[in-house]
């Protein structure tokens, strides 16, 4: 699996100029970046084309990453870049209907996935996301979306049951 | 619940896709795949053709290629492109972000070694230390040797080096447009601007504001040490909801007397099974808002704290570099500052207010529901509605605020009653 450190220490050898490290940079946050992003557009269309965005924007931004929790500053500008998205959205999307058939097959291999994503809140999917789907520790997960641990395993617990309800 | 959680495992396998390979390509870092693909199938065509391009097109090229035309690369970190013609400077193209910033402003002449002195001062004016190095490239080697001669003579007192080797022009083209780099489109915005003006005033001023910020924290030592033990909390509702579906009398008990002794305290109600569970039954919702709401009132502190600090920097003329949402800080100040991750689209006055009337008014209608107060709440009570009338001192705008004003009615009858 993808370690801290060694994700911190790819943080600092891109922002010393060492191009290879981006493709671990991506390797270990790409699964957490399109959740993020998927919660708040809900498309996959969508989510692909703005995942591009936020790398090109952590490529480019690099030099202004400071601080100590590279996950939480690749998903915090994921989020961003989504929420963009979503407001600029009320503009007609036009998709090819090869693209759109590829999206609906998609949708309809992963109905539990877009049945969480349709309950739950966007703190309530990632939490799923993240422990359940991803197997992150709730200390990784609480560090990435800023909880207290107990606070992960408490809203995930209520999230779980949520979507055990939905499911009976 | 472990189904579930299998299913929703086997999902995400197929649900996140991987696009890697267009991520690194527009990035600049791989080239386009299917460019590799194609040029695999034209490995052999290729230089075929080209062995037989070249015969046919090198008369072309001896009449078309500008043998006047220099290239120098100048680089110290910021990297240049300065093209020269007739021992003239041309135009001068930035490489990267930091040459952008270089070239800002700055009026050049076409003197070519006055234009290198210039933008080597200017670099080591925003603090880039390198040694400089130059290479200057021409498709005819005498010309190229001669201005490499010329200019290090010219340089001899400038600490330059000159050993860089640059293989061809088109590399240099194809770097700068792999880097993206449009200058005109370039906002200079979008570059930190490194400002080195900030002096320790400046940073005991900053510490001053996250101090007084931290005291304000530290005094709500009631929600502080509330809001570590929300884990506790936690555990205490799965210990008893399992004790009271066991129906465990000592269990429930046991917890119960544990929790309302050092967590929580309840008062100190009848220790009788049944009417332990008909109390903690009532009282399940508060207890599981009491850890949000602490969590939240942090929170709301540790907003209101950043934005001071950024307005504050805003007013010292720092360049904070405002990226959406996210605000980034220079980099001597985040030193003393926490992770900076400013959320600047939500009026924080307004949600700061709101929070707090939302937190007291959840606690009133307990004690309202109740009947009596007990102390730890008159204290929680009075101390959160102090704290917000101060804020409405210092946002007197928010007065009128029918929320506000009702709240504010509302407050001063319960406060009435209970006070003893």
């Amino acid at each position: 699996m993808f370690d801290e450190l060694k994700l911190k220490r790819s943080m600092e050898k891109l922002q010393q100029g060492n191009d290879g490290a981006f493709e671990y940079i991506y390797d270990a946050t790409h699964r957490l970046v399109y959740y993020q992003i998927y919660s708040i557009l809900k498309s996959h269309q969508e989510a692909e084309n703005i995942m591009q965005d936020v790398y090109i924007k952590v490529y480019k931004n690099i030099d202004k990453y400071t601080n100590d929790n590279p996950r939480a500053w690749i998903v915090a500008i994921a989020r961003n870049e989504a929420i963009n998205r979503y407001h600029k959205n009320k503009r007609e999307v036009f998709m090819d209907e090869e693209e759109l058939d590829l999206f609906i097959e998609k949708d309809e291999k992963t109905p539990l996935i877009n049945l969480a994503v349709k309950i739950l809140d966007e703190e309530e999917f990632l939490l799923v996301a993240y422990s359940i789907l991803e197997d992150k520790s709730r200390r990784e997960v609480a560090k990435i979306l800023n909880l207290s641990p107990s606070g992960v395993t408490y809203k995930l617990n209520l999230a779980l049951e949520k979507l055990k309800k939905e499911v009976a | 619940m472990k189904k579930l959680k299998q299913e929703l495992k086997q999902e995400a396998k197929i649900f996140v896709p991987d696009i890697k390979l267009e991520v690194l390509e527009s990035v600049g870092i791989r080239e386009n795949a299917r460019e590799k693909k194609k040029r695999s199938y034209a490995r052999i065509l290729v230089p075929v053709l080209a062995v037989f391009l070249l015969v046919l097109t090198i008369p072309l090229f001896f009449t078309e290629v500008n043998a006047k035309e220099t290239l120098v690369t100048l680089n110290i970190n910021p990297a240049f492109l300065i093209k020269v013609e007739d021992d003239k400077v041309q135009s001068v193209d930035a490489l990267n972000d930091e040459a952008v910033l270089v070239l800002y402003d700055e009026e050049l002449n076409d003197d070519l070694v006055e234009t290198i002195k210039q933008l080597v001062a200017k670099a080591k004016d925003l603090g880039y230390k390198n040694k400089p190095t130059i290479t200057a490239y021409n498709n005819n080697k005498k010309i190229e040797n001669k201005m490499n001669k010329h200019l290090q003579e010219k340089l001899q007192n400038c600490e330059i080096s000159f050993d860089e080797k640059i293989s061809s022009k088109e590399r240099l083209y194809q770097r700068q447009k792999r880097e993206g780099l449009d200058l005109k489109n370039l906002k200079l915005e979008d570059v930190i601007k490194k400002d080195n003006d900030y002096n320790q005033q400046n940073l005991e001023n900053l510490r001053a504001i996250l101090n007084q910020y931290e005291q304000e924290i530290s005094n709500l030592n009631y929600m502080e040490e509330a809001n570590n033990l929300n884990g506790a909390i936690n555990q205490f509702m799965l210990d008893m909801d399992q004790a009271i579906n066991e129906n465990n009398e000592t269990e429930i008990l046991r917890r119960f007397k544990n929790f309302n002794n050092n967590v929580m305290c309840f008062g100190n109600p009848q220790y009788n099974k049944d009417e332990i569970v008909a109390y903690y039954n009532e009282n399940k919702e508060q207890i599981k808002n009491y850890m949000y709401f602490v969590e939240e009132e942090t929170n709301n502190y540790m907003h209101n704290m950043r934005r001071q600090i950024v307005e504050y920097l805003q007013k010292e003329n720092y360049e904070v570099v405002d990226l959406g949402e996210i605000v980034y800080l220079p980099e001597d100040v985040t030193e003393v500052l926490p992770p900076i991750e400013e959320y600047i689209d939500i009026d924080f006055n307004k949600a700061f207010i709101d929070q707090l009337i939302a937190n007291i008014s959840r606690r009133m209608r307990v004690v309202e529901n109740r009947g009596h107060i007990f102390n730890h709440e008159l204290f929680f009570i009075e101390e959160q509605y102090n704290i917000l009338n101060n804020y409405l001192q210092e946002h007197e705008t928010y007065l009128t605020d029918e929320n506000v004003s009702l709240f504010l009615a509302e407050y001063e009858l319960f406060i009435n009653k209970y006070r003893r």
